[in-house]
């Protein structure tokens, strides 16, 4: 028999809190007493949601502005908006409450998140907006989204919004910074490389895991320099050094501290086994990676973080490559 | 820029043809004492996890033992290991700094437990347990459940010595929790054994809500049930509930625990179409009257017996 602790525990014993906080309410309503349990656990699941979403997006906001300089070729027009992304295993009660309280509908392209002074913001575009159109042509998933905005080349980019039923338009100024969009994936695993095309995801685990923006800002800095990089390379622990250096000039670059860089990967490192040796044998599943990067990364890691505070102290630019 | 120098930096380790002129250079020396470094603070992780495991799982089988006939194995209080069971990242730390090699190694032993008492310390060898000689961890936990014997007799090695170790034995539900080295936040039980994640280990932050969680599992197994059904769930509920406060645990933090599951993974709770609704009033009435009952019996000095079907 094979039981899932964590699913069981979860659907059963939260119903005796929002149960025990909701009695007052509950008790009249004879026609709908499983109502408020179930919503209260579905609102507190898309509070949570929305909350990472928009610190990923802060903290990869001000990575990519930060960094346009060394993206190389990877530079496009950045927007400031995390944007919803339906997936039916979220489930009806989760879509319930995202709508009630984020005028959101499960089937929408919707705004859930808009970065502070960012050109989205400056365009007044607004969390709850579902998004018709990018650049002039419509859009209709949100890789589509940032792909058609990224791809724009002739000033601002028009948008076509929904806002409060009525349809609007929007002009968004368009400000260099490295393209590739960072989503979040619901999953517990501390892995990040879902890469699919020119964006990146972190598992709302790892989000859960990195309990500083700092933190966050390492992890997403890493995947950024994966992305910049380019997905044609044969994996192996050099790849890996490369992005840990790209990704610790990054993160600097964008005021984050990187300080602790080594003793958060460390924190990582030894959550994995099998990122300190090839092991097949114990962890030879085919979703665990079975290579063993993490000394060669705990090594470099250590190497550019000495690098780079150098560069701080003696007021150089922090630009990444031979110094 | 990008130019590739075949061999040129290329490090041991990597792939000649991939080098660039701008790659870090790494020796060989810097990356092994990373490696030795990140494997020892990984192997004092795993066993800290282990310790706690076998702490609050302890406590939770032996207070559930009465309700468990027939399916008891020892509780030893005892956390030990042999190079095969571990991860081979772990293996030659391992073997350098606990001596942990091919025979039974001793790396814990709950204090309070009458193996403890008994004498047994970390860093004995254990060669066999009543008369059967061991070959791994889990064999400690072997027994025939119908084995009237009060005492267990443990054959241990310590600085070339061989001698016996006698202690009264303790039956607990079931065999020991094991912790599996993934980070979902996940458990489950295959047999008897029950199989527990990292990932869980870090998401329970305290011994209460560990207790919470592996009650709720042994109580699902206790009854012997397939976990989906409604009714399935509001007797796990009572039941798990009962071995918590019988263990000494607190039963309070659960509401606290759920909501913060709940809020981590709602595909996970949506996601068994066909099945009764996770929520229902039923449920919601029952979890609620467990622990008021609790509470009850608790103040009126009433021994904890959860009602049976």
């Amino acid at each position: 028999m094979r039981s899932r602790v964590a699913i069981t525990l979860a659907a059963s014993l939260l119903v005796s809190s929002a149960g025990c906080s909701t009695q007052a309410t509950l008790a009249p309503d004879r026609d709908h007493p499983v109502r408020a349990p179930d919503e209260a656990f579905a609102e507190a699941s898309v509070r949570l949601y929305v909350q990472r979403q928009a610190r990923l997006l802060a903290v990869s906001y001000a990575i990519r502005t930060a960094g346009a300089a060394v993206c190389g070729d990877a530079v496009g027009p950045i927007l400031g908006i995390a944007v919803w992304r339906s997936n039916p295993l979220f489930g009806r009660a989760f879509f319930e409450a995202l709508e009630r309280g984020y005028g959101i509908s499960a089937g929408s392209l919707a705004v859930v998140a808009v970065q502070p002074g960012s050109p989205a913001d400056r365009a007044g575009i607004r969390v709850g907006d579902q998004i018709l159109a990018v650049g002039g042509g419509a859009v209709h998933s949100d890789v589509d989204l940032f792909d058609r905005a990224a791809a724009f080349e002739a000033g601002a980019i028009p948008m076509a919004l929904l806002h409060d039923g009525r349809e609007i338009h929007a002009s968004v100024d368009p400000l260099p910074a490295c393209r590739p969009e960072a989503f979040i994936e619901i999953g517990d695993l501390m892995l990040t490389d879902r890469a699919r095309g020119d964006h990146f995801y972190v598992t709302s685990g790892f989000i859960r895991f990195a309990k500083t923006d700092d933190e966050l800002a390492l992890v997403v800095a890493h995947e950024l320099a994966h992305r910049i990089s380019g997905t044609q390379v044969v994996p192996g622990p050099q790849v890996e050094v490369r992005a840990d250096r790209l990704g610790l000039y990054l993160a600097a670059r964008a005021g984050y501290d990187i300080s602790d860089a080594p003793a958060f990967w460390d924190r990582v490192a030894v959550e994995q086994p099998w990122s300190l040796s090839d092991d097949v044998e114990h962890y030879g599943w085919s979703r665990v990676p079975a290579h063993g990067y993490m000394p060669s990364r705990a090594a470099a890691i250590r190497k550019v973080v000495a690098e780079i505070q150098h560069k701080i102290e003696h007021g150089e630019p922090l630009l990444p490559g031979n110094s | 820029m990008h130019r590739f120098v075949a061999g040129a930096l290329a490090i041991s380790w990597m792939a000649a043809s991939t080098a660039r002129s701008d790659d870090l250079v790494l020796s060989e020396a810097e990356v092994t004492a990373q490696r030795e470094r990140l494997a020892r603070l990984g192997f004092a992780l795993m066993l800290e996890r282990q310790k706690r495991l076998a702490r609050v799982g302890s406590e939770i089988r032996l207070h559930a033992a009465a309700l468990c006939d027939g399916k008891q194995s020892p509780v030893t209080g005892i956390v030990a290991a042999t190079s095969a069971e571990l991860p081979e990242a772990y293996r030659e730390t391992a073997y350098r700094d606990h001596a942990v090699a091919d025979l039974v190694k001793v790396l814990w032993i709950l204090p309070d437990y009458p193996a403890a008492e008994a004498g047994l310390r970390s860093g004995d060898t254990i060669l066999a347990i009543d008369g059967r000689e061991t070959h791994a961890a889990a064999d400690l936990d072997q027994r025939d459940p119908t084995d009237s014997k009060t005492f267990t007799v443990l054959k241990v090695e310590r600085a070339g010595e061989i001698f016996d170790l006698r202690f009264e034995s303790r039956n607990g539900c079931f065999r020991p929790a094991v912790l599996t080295l993934l980070d979902d936040v996940d458990a489950h039980t295959e047999g008897t054994r029950m199989l527990v994640y990292s990932g869980l280990l870090r998401f329970a932050e305290s011994d209460d809500e560990l207790a919470i969680v592996l009650a709720h599992e042994l109580a699902h197994e206790l009854l012997g049930q397939e976990w989906s059904a409604e009714t399935a769930e509001s007797e796990a509920d009572h039941l798990g509930l009962y071995l918590v406060a019988r263990a000494g645990y607190d039963v309070t933090l659960a509401p606290d625990l759920a909501r913060r599951l709940g809020a981590e993974f709602p595909l996970a709770l949506e996601q068994r179409a066909g099945h009764p609704h996770p929520f229902s009033a039923a449920r919601s009435v029952a979890l609620t009257a467990t622990l008021r009952e609790i509470e009850e019996k608790r103040e009126r000095g009433e021994p904890l017996e959860p009602r049976t079907r």
